[in-house]
């Protein structure tokens, strides 16, 4: 068993702690990246037609990068851990769904096989192929969702904000 | 309160303090959005550039796709030409005197690593830094020939769009909708390096 610095207590395990990190600076750097081009990113998730009204895509491509950057480094302190882990899952979810349909279309129109179409999905890596883009989302989510349900504390700064801290020393003599 | 209750509850805080972080970011950086800007005009009622974009295509595909760019920048009043129209303009004499210009709609990096010789930049996305600089050259001009990487990249199109918006006659306004890559890809003359050149127009200090 192991407790937080705030004295929460739980698993001591350290490969949630290792998976936390992997799932962590995957977000951070995702997010940074966009967060610095914001016109790159808008022109990306533009080409998805998911979003008409201008004022909704700008808002969208201004504020996502930021909150996956936010989520990254939640995770990478251990705070709010299942709750940011909720909120990565529904991420990735969406952007495997998304990238899935846009990969079907082109494939469509174009006769492409599947695996051979490549583009830059606004995912901050650039060019890639669909498949490639796919199996790592996939990897990611699989991971964020298993950290929804772990409660492995081991170097979390504050792995739940709801829990209240426990004492750090018990006093073990009954008076 | 139950576990499920409270993950969903530390979420939603989550996404609203990142959401907020982000408002805050964007309203503070100097690369944020204008959150009421179109940075895409007349483009709401036509398919987006990904409509027919083909990673890597037959030739019979490739011929739809060229169609449907025709078919989008004369459903948005644009005129384009071809690679060996732009080939004589460039040529052409009234190049060096200012009357044909080359606009590359392109973001500054790839405009650095290489561009058609003495072209202007225009990264319509940051139409305020750039727009004063090349208007009194685009409004001289009797051709003003607006590209950007090519295939479904249709930043060239946006920026024509806010040139004409700016007053630049339609009849003297095109788009090279073959782009920097077809230019490139044939072996024509490129420069490299950032753009020196004065703000009233003329060009000087580009690398050949």
């Amino acid at each position: 068993m192991s407790t937080t610095m705030s004295g929460q207590r739980g698993s001591s395990a350290r490969w949630p702690t290792l998976a936390r990190w992997a799932v962590g600076g995957f977000f951070l750097h995702s997010g940074l990246t966009k967060a610095m081009h914001p016109e790159y990113f808008l022109k990306m998730i533009r080409q998805y037609d998911l979003i008409q009204h201008h004022f909704l895509l700008n808002l969208t491509a201004s504020l996502l990068p930021w909150l996956e950057a936010f989520c990254g480094l939640l995770l990478l302190f251990g705070v709010a851990v299942r709750g940011t882990a909720l909120v990565t899952s529904l991420l990735l979810g969406f952007f495997t769904v998304l990238i899935f349909s846009f990969t079907v279309g082109v494939r469509e129109r174009t006769g492409i096989s599947f695996c051979e179409i490549k583009f830059d999905c606004g995912c901050g890596g650039g060019e890639t192929r669909a498949c490639e883009k796919l199996l790592q989302n996939c990897l990611l989510l699989v991971v964020s969702g298993v950290l929804i349900f772990l409660r492995s504390t081991w170097l979390s700064l504050r792995f739940s904000l709801g829990a209240s801290p426990r004492p750090r020393t018990l006093d073990p003599t009954p008076s | 309160m139950n576990q499920p209750k409270k993950i969903v509850l530390e979420a939603l805080l989550v996404i609203g303090v990142g959401s907020l972080l982000g408002v805050v970011a964007n309203a503070l950086s100097p690369r944020g959005l204008a959150l009421r800007r179109n940075y895409f005009p007349d483009a709401g009622a036509l398919p987006s550039s990904s409509a027919t974009a083909a990673a890597s295509a037959s030739a019979p595909t490739l011929d739809a796709a060229k169609n449907s760019v025709s078919d989008r920048l004369r459903a948005r009043g644009l005129q384009a030409l071809d690679r060996e129209a732009v080939i004589r303009l460039f040529r052409d004499p009234r190049y060096a005197q200012g009357l044909v210009v080359f606009i590359d709609a392109r973001a500054e990096t790839e405009f650095a690593a290489g561009h058609i010789p003495r072209a202007r930049l225009f990264y319509h996305y940051r139409a305020e830094d750039y727009l004063p600089k090349i208007l009194p050259a685009c409004l001289t001009a009797t051709h003003v020939v607006v590209y950007c990487s090519g295939g479904d990249c249709d930043d060239s199109e946006f920026a024509a769009i806010m040139l004409r918006d700016a007053g630049v006659a339609p009849e003297n306004l095109f788009v090279y909708p073959g782009g920097f890559n077809e230019w490139s890809r044939h072996g024509l003359p490129l420069e490299t390096g950032a753009t020196h050149h004065r703000e009233s127009g003329g060009t000087k200090g580009r690398s050949p």
